[in-house]
């Protein structure tokens, strides 16, 4: 396994290599690269249980009434309470926004959001905020990495697309 | 029905920008990464610890292609020229501000043009900064590094 490839973790997660390649790539997995598959594994079936139960009720008119009150017109300027409010309702893999936006696209997209330790260091912390409420994508996979900044200082945050291969 | 209702509702909602509103000047660097030895493009120097950590490990060489800074207001949006036909498209939703005189920014940054398309809703700290990688791009990967300031 080359370092930093999660690619290819993803591809092995998603039974995606051949089996010799497979076989290669489990040979060279690292402690590191086990957790990585661990925690892959732990938000996919996360993520699929969600979708599925939203998918079971979904009612888009009542979806987008709900988005009414967080318009950005109602309030111009909105409190940070209540911008908190509305980033721990996207925070992490089960916020309901994104599972709404993720349900309506989930027969093009594949979004798969996780938060991991990718160790190493950096010569300065990042000190970033960044929180992502949904994402939509077609023709790519897409991973939302939260990058634990060194020094307690913050996080980075990348959407990382894997483009599908072919023409 | 009710879905046009809904909609109808969400758009009236979203009303005339007040004129107190502050608008954000939104910059947008891409920056082609390459496998290959050469080091990071010294107008790069912001990003140089975002670019040499993971994920980008693999890739060694980053070269400046573009930067783009845009000036929006509440509720609109702005495009960004990309390489290879490329569009970028930014919506600056809406400002926030901390207790603490911290600025918040909303918007949505759309991907167009290319073999994938996206479409990223977030929120991002003033000084902060979005990175979304990993089109294929001659023979290396797009990042696109998205900040922005607020006018207040």
């Amino acid at each position: 396994m080359e370092p930093g490839d999660p690619r290819r973790l993803h591809r092995l997660h998603d039974g995606d290599l051949a089996a010799d390649e497979r076989a290669r790539v489990e040979a060279g997995l690292s402690d590191e690269d086990r957790a990585r598959l661990a925690a892959i594994e732990q938000v996919g079936a996360a993520l699929r249980n969600t979708l599925e139960a939203e998918a079971a009720g979904f009612d888009i008119a009542a979806a987008v009434m709900a988005r009414l009150p967080a318009s950005p017109a109602t309030a111009g300027v909105t409190p940070i309470s209540a911008a908190r409010s509305w980033r721990s309702r996207a925070r992490g893999v089960l916020g309901s926004r994104s599972v709404w936006l993720s349900t309506a696209v989930a027969a093009a997209a594949a979004v798969l959001l996780f938060a991991l330790p990718w160790g190493g260091g950096v010569a300065e912390a990042a000190t970033d905020e960044c929180e992502i409420e949904s994402l939509e994508v077609t023709g790519a996979s897409a991973t939302v990495l939260r990058l634990p900044a060194t020094r307690g200082e913050g996080t980075s945050t990348v959407v990382w697309l894997d483009e599908e291969e072919g023409p | 029905m009710r879905l046009a209702v809904a909609v109808a509702l969400l758009l009236c909602a979203a009303g005339p920008v007040r004129a107190d509103e502050p608008g954000a000047r939104c910059l947008l660097r891409v920056v082609h990464a390459l496998p290959q030895e050469g080091g990071v493009d010294e107008k790069l120097a912001p990003l140089k610890d975002r670019l040499t950590r993971a994920p980008f490990r693999e890739w060694k060489t980053f070269k400046l292609l573009s930067t783009e800074e845009r000036d929006l207001q509440p509720s609109a949006a702005a495009e960004y020229p990309l390489p290879g036909g490329q569009k970028a498209s930014l919506l600056f939703a809406e400002h926030a501000t901390s207790p603490e005189g911290k600025h918040l920014v909303r918007g949505s940054f759309k991907l167009e043009g290319g073999k994938s398309t996206s479409r990223t809703m977030f929120s991002l700290d003033e000084g902060g900064v979005l990175l979304v990688a990993g089109q294929k791009h001659a023979g290396g990967i797009l990042i696109y590094a998205l900040s922005c300031k607020t006018e207040k």
